[in-house]
């Protein structure tokens, strides 16, 4: 009886802890934009437009539960994507609470996660705008879509 | 004494579980975008009155011809371009019209006299990804002598651009 009580104790405080040294993030915003005949630079006989943004706030990211330094890296996952274009966000605002530093202009999101923006304790309302780039009339009517990975990394 | 240290341990571990579920470390947003199917086309604008007044004698009367106006287009998706006339030609009277086209195939001098409800295939196998811009229109009006003096009128050609 003692015994269960003890091993419960110990991962009570080691799940505990564990929790309470991890840094918090929270995202929200997803953008959707349609390209259509609307888009083509000056009607017919002319190409679409290059690139796409998002409004400026279009997400907000929260980082809490911590009092220290942090990175927030980046990278996508397609579930539908064209070759030709790229997506990429860049920082527009820097919320409220600790400090929060660089990501200011576009970074390009591949699959692999690099490094956004960096900051210290918690912080609140960080704004970020999405850019699609590449876009053609080659390419073929269809409905693409990939999510975006935010992780804090504590530094 | 026993159920009380296991319910202990269970509600223990589900404290300390629901702790690490709170702790995200990570989220994630969704960007979607769609592309519309393109078929855009436009016209430059209105051709020349078209007027039939010389000819040869002992032959028809001379064609007269337009090529002042040019068209358009943008697709992303095969397409093809047609063409109809709001109302028949008079008896005798052919109008005939000529796309040039550098993304598809041109359907040479089609006569749209009397194409007023059937779309008549001007330009056809336009690939995906095409945008070409002034494309030559022409069209040819010709006479017979036998349909005499036709007073003038005006005719509103419609090119549609759909798919393949």
């Amino acid at each position: 009886m003692l015994r269960y009580s003890v091993i419960a104790l110990l991962m009570f405080f080691i799940f505990a802890g564990q929790s309470g040294s991890a840094t918090d993030i929270s995202v929200t915003g997803s953008w959707s934009e349609t390209i259509d005949e609307n888009d083509l630079l000056a009607g017919a006989g002319t190409d679409l437009k290059n690139s796409y943004e998002s409004p400026d706030n279009q997400v907000s990211i929260t980082i809490s539960n911590t009092t220290g330094s942090w990175r927030v890296d980046i990278k996508r996952v397609d579930t539908n994507w064209h070759a030709d274009l790229s997506l990429s966000v860049r920082r527009t605002g820097s919320g409220a609470g600790g400090s929060v530093s660089g990501g200011d202009t576009y970074t390009e999101v591949t699959g692999t996660d690099q490094p956004f923006f960096t900051g210290s304790n918690g912080v609140s309302g960080i704004t970020a705008q999405i850019k699609l780039s590449g876009m053609s009339i080659q390419v073929s009517p269809d409905s693409y879509s990939a999510t975006v990975y935010y992780t804090v990394v504590d530094t | 004494m026993k159920r009380l240290a296991l319910s202990l341990t269970m509600l223990l571990l589900v404290a300390g579980l629901a702790l690490i579920g709170v702790a995200a470390t990570s989220g994630d947003q969704t960007v979607s975008y769609q592309v519309a199917a393109i078929q855009a086309i436009s016209v430059s604008g209105n051709p020349s009155a078209l007027i039939i007044n010389s000819a040869t004698a002992g032959s028809e009367p001379d064609d007269d011809t337009d090529a002042t106006t040019t068209y358009s287009i943008t697709v992303n998706k095969g397409s093809k371009i047609t063409a109809t006339i709001n109302t028949v030609m008079s008896t005798g009277v052919t109008l005939k019209i000529n796309l040039a086209s550098a993304g598809g195939t041109t359907q040479p001098n089609v006569d749209i006299s009397d194409a007023t409800t059937t779309p008549l295939d001007v330009v056809t196998a336009i690939a995906a990804g095409s945008k070409d811009s002034g494309q030559a229109i022409t069209y040819t009006l010709s006479a017979l002598a036998s349909a005499g003096v036709v007073e003038q009128a005006n005719k509103t050609v419609t090119l549609t651009i759909t798919d393949a």
